[in-house]
């Protein structure tokens, strides 16, 4: 339902309870009728408790959920009711790794039903993947949808649709969702066993400043402007988060002296941000579903500001939150009937409201603003009459006595939706940055896209040596059985690749090239389950080395189509190793420059000094490093032909700017080019990826043949295709088409009879 | 005289900002960016004579909008967002609240 049509379809006379939780499951007598929502769990080493008929009873009526889905399109329903608890192995599913826990939370009854149901697969012990269905009720216990997002998109979950079937009585641990997935010529089945009937734990720790008290609950009969309906009851914090799902504790903290707030008595974002972790008992540099309330006397803005989520610097965010007692939110109204109230009202509508801003809560009124680059997780609507903890009550027409009127001390359906069903990570304090992922800007895809993107490098292991740069193969498929027409550079960096590289317990960071070329671009076809591929230096770019201190980082590409649609790749997780040795740390300090960075990314340079040097440096003290491959590629590049600088002459007032040709050095270069590419080949491979390897290699065979030196390009070519031919990754090998393509090239490099070489040549 | 308080507030986001009043720039920021948390950027008072016009310009987005502002003698809150480009702005005679 939405809170911009009025008022809650929940019965008038519903009766207030101070325990109440999002359903209830006493035995005897109940209280409430049975609820199906909740969180559900499989694991991979306790097995479903396989509960026996009947279902649980209807409850009240449903509001309608939205789009529909029209029960028995996937085939399933019918089918799944008459079957017995067959489950789907995980070999069947095809993933590389056991799939070990999953989690779904119903969403279809209790407070609020947002008439979902979303799900979390762990894959091994890092792939995660999130999905969301909206649900229609199409029979006792029973609801059906179009699974309508997923994160990651990809191959390994292909499933389109729900059934989900609930069971069970009176005792929690009697009762199971099976969840029937549908999809084309796909289907799996999944037992879950009840959980809890919250979504998700949380612990909310309360701290005021010496001499000031928390606004923790409000009577919400204590003013006479309030909706008819409204039930009389002390609510509390924890109950309204515990109504949105969130099974909320609250502990309480203490008093924090007001000499944190400096000598003019009044707090700064930065001396709170140093009080949360000096108070805060759970302050740790990670995520967790915790967060710090703190009721202050005044910010040093003044009486205009009445709160603020302070939490925005660092990694971790969304920490902390703070209320200020002493602002305009304490100010009493003239000719209000009930100014005490009101002023009660405001301090508890400010705290909830903090409070959300730590689940990422955008204000009611920006649910569709980008800022910063950080946008809503999905399109949203903006809500600016929304009668929501997240809009200012001021700030609607009619001011706070039309608000309040129409207020039931909760939050919006696209609020709710997103605390419930959004990836977790964009909820939990500490994890997405503010405002990142209100979320992280959604993609724009489509169920079955055309396209199909993926990442990979091309070796067993994903773990690149110490100082190595990343090199990721993108590989792009035709998956339909049509030609789809895409541009030659559609893969390039610089066109509609976003591509984004993530440190474990650090933000996202997107690689930026170095440049953008305006070029006229021809167009490709790739026919039906054709694929073009292009190499993507994944290290470094205009935004720094993202990708080059030890430890785990996970990479993602989306590719933006003129059409407006996106496609997202698949997450790829790669290891940096620590340094081998102190030379690796001493050199270090010099190789992760923004020069040394370009260098690498535009394949070399005669005029940046410290940025050769280095790299010389590289190829001397560490010669046998991956590393050294990659310094000695652009340190030949440069030298294999003249080379063009911009000099100026200060002496000439006339024409002081000069173009000054470097001779090329063409034995340092072949020298340089061979060591990095073909002396150690299977080395190269590995480092530089095929599609990359083979592209130098063909460069460096046609210079070697256009200095004369065919017999030299000939088996430099041969070397290339042995290497290929006998390359094998994860059982792939490398397609017969490109070996070939590989032989032609080489045997176009055939010494031909009476054919001269390069005099001196070697 | 008169305070006139100019309050920018949603949807700046690094922003070249000029305020001029009656064609007097009174104040120019670069770098200016709502805190979304609290839909404020920044603000200015400035001591008005009478009804003036307040031109807002933002000339990286290439888009300025005039308003006229009204005399009164308690002082007058003028609130400027930026929507999809577009500047919008709302008068108060009451102080604006941020939380």
């Amino acid at each position: 339902m939405s809170l911009m049509t009025g008022p809650s379809a929940e019965p008038a006379d519903r009766p207030a309870n101070d325990e109440e939780t999002l359903q209830s499951y006493l035995p005897w007598p109940p209280r409430f009728p049975l609820a199906a929502s909740g969180l559900y769990t499989w694991t991979l080493l306790w097995p479903p408790f396989r509960a026996p008929e009947p279902r649980i009873p209807e409850r009240i009526p449903i509001p309608d959920p939205g789009p529909r889905f029209a029960p028995g399109s996937n085939g399933a329903k019918g089918e799944a009711s008459e079957r017995a608890f067959a489950e789907v192995s995980d070999t069947a599913d095809s993933w590389l790794f056991p799939v070990l826990k999953e989690q779904v939370r119903i969403d279809v009854d209790g407070r609020y039903p947002q008439m979902a149901v979303s799900g979390d697969m762990t894959i091994g012990f890092r792939t995660s993947i999130h999905w969301i269905a909206n649900l229609t009720q199409t029979g006792s216990g029973t609801y059906a949808g179009a699974i309508w997002y997923k994160d990651p998109v990809t191959a390994s979950f292909p499933y389109t649709s729900v059934v989900v079937e609930t069971f069970g009585g009176w005792f929690p641990l009697t009762r199971t969702a099976r969840i029937t997935f549908g999809g084309p010529n796909v289907q799996r089945i999944r037992t879950y066993r009840y959980t809890s009937p919250y979504f998700h734990d949380v612990n909310l720790e309360v701290d005021c400043q010496t001499g000031e008290t928390a606004a923790m609950s409000i009577d919400t009969c204590a003013h006479p402007n309030r909706p008819a309906a409204l039930p009389c009851e002390t609510l509390t914090i924890p109950q309204v988060f515990r109504r949105a799902g969130f099974d909320v504790t609250s502990s309480p903290g203490g008093p924090v002296p007001i000499a944190g707030a400096g000598a003019n008595a009044a707090w700064s974002n930065q001396e709170m941000h140093d009080a949360m972790q000096v108070y805060w008992s759970r302050y740790a540099p990670n995520a967790q579903w915790a967060a710090w309330v703190f009721f202050a006397s005044l910010h040093e803005w003044g009486t205009s500001l009445g709160g603020i989520m302070f939490d925005d610097i660092g990694p971790q965010q969304r920490q902390g939150t703070a209320i200020f007692n002493d602002s305009f939110i304490s100010s009493q109204p003239g000719g209000d009937p009930a100014p005490a109230a009101f002023v009660s009202r405001m301090l508890f509508w400010t705290a909830v409201h903090e409070t959300g801003h730590a689940f990422n809560l955008a204000h009611a009124w920006q649910k569709s603003l980008t800022s910063g680059g950080h946008g809503p997780w999905i399109p949203l609507v903006d809500e600016p009459e929304a009668r929501s903890f997240m809009n200012y009550p001021y700030n609607v027409n009619g001011g706070t006595t039309a608000f309040f009127s129409d207020f039931e001390y909760r939050f919006s359906d696209q609020e709710l939706l997103f605390m419930r069903h959004a990836p977790s990570r964009f909820v939990e304090q500490g994890n997405a940055l503010w405002f990142d992922h209100h979320g992280f800007q959604a993609a724009d895809t489509v169920p079955e896209p055309a396209l199909a993107l993926v990442l990979r490098v091309n070796r067993e292991r994903p773990v690149f040596e110490f100082l190595e740069p990343v090199t990721i193969e993108l590989k792009l498929t035709n998956s339909t059985t049509r030609p789809q027409v895409v541009s030659e550079r559609v893969l390039d960096l610089d066109q509609g690749i976003t591509f984004m590289v993530k440190k474990d317990g650090r933000p996202s960071r997107q690689v930026v090239p170095f440049a953008r070329y305006c070029l006229e671009t021809a167009a490709r076809v790739l026919a039906p389950g054709e694929s073009m591929y292009a190499p993507l230096l994944a290290s470094v770019g205009r935004n720094g080395w993202d990708l080059a201190t030890p430890g785990n980082y996970t990479i993602q590409a989306l590719l933006h189509l003129p059409s407006g649609e996106d496609i997202v790749s698949n997450e790829l997780q790669v290891r940096v190793a620590p340094p081998r040795s102190f030379d690796d740390e001493v050199l270090a300090q010099d190789f992760f420059t923004d020069d040394v960075g370009r260098v690498l990314a535009f394949e070399g340079t005669r005029v940046l000094g410290d940025a050769t040097e280095t790299l010389m440096a590289i190829t001397e003290k560490l010669p046998h490093r991956r590393v050294a491959a990659h310094a000695n590629l652009v340190l030949g590049n440069v030298l294999a032909k003249e080379y063009k600088t911009l000099t100026e002459d200060v002496t000439d007032k006339v024409q002081p700017l000069r173009i000054k040709t470097l001779p090329a050095s063409q034995d340092e270069a072949k020298e340089r080019l061979i060591a990095a590419l073909t002396t150690a080949p299977e080395q190269s491979a590995e480092t530089f990826g095929h599609v990359r390897f083979r592209e130098t290699v063909d460069r460096m065979a046609t210079w070697l043949a256009g200095e004369g030196e065919t017999k030299e390009a000939y088996k430099q070519e041969e070397i290339l295709l042995e290497t290929l031919s006998a390359r094998e990754v994860h059982g792939r090998k490398v397609l017969g088409s490109v070996l070939q393509e590989i032989k032609e090239t080489r045997d176009s490099f055939a010494p031909r009879a009476g054919a001269k070489s390069r005099a001196g040549a070697k | 005289m008169a305070n006139l308080h100019v309050a920018l507030q949603d949807g700046f986001d690094d922003d070249t900002v000029e305020v001029r009043i009656d064609g007097r720039t009174i104040y120019r920021r670069d770098g200016v960016t709502t805190l979304t948390q609290i839909s404020r950027a920044d603000a200015l008072d400035v001591e008005v004579d009478g009804q003036v016009n307040v031109e807002i310009s933002l000339p990286r987005r290439n888009v300025s909008s005039i308003v006229t502002v009204p005399e009164r003698p308690g002082g007058v809150y003028l609130g400027i967002s930026v929507v999809r480009d577009v500047i919008v702005h709302r008068l108060s005679e009451e102080p604006f609240g941020y939380a």
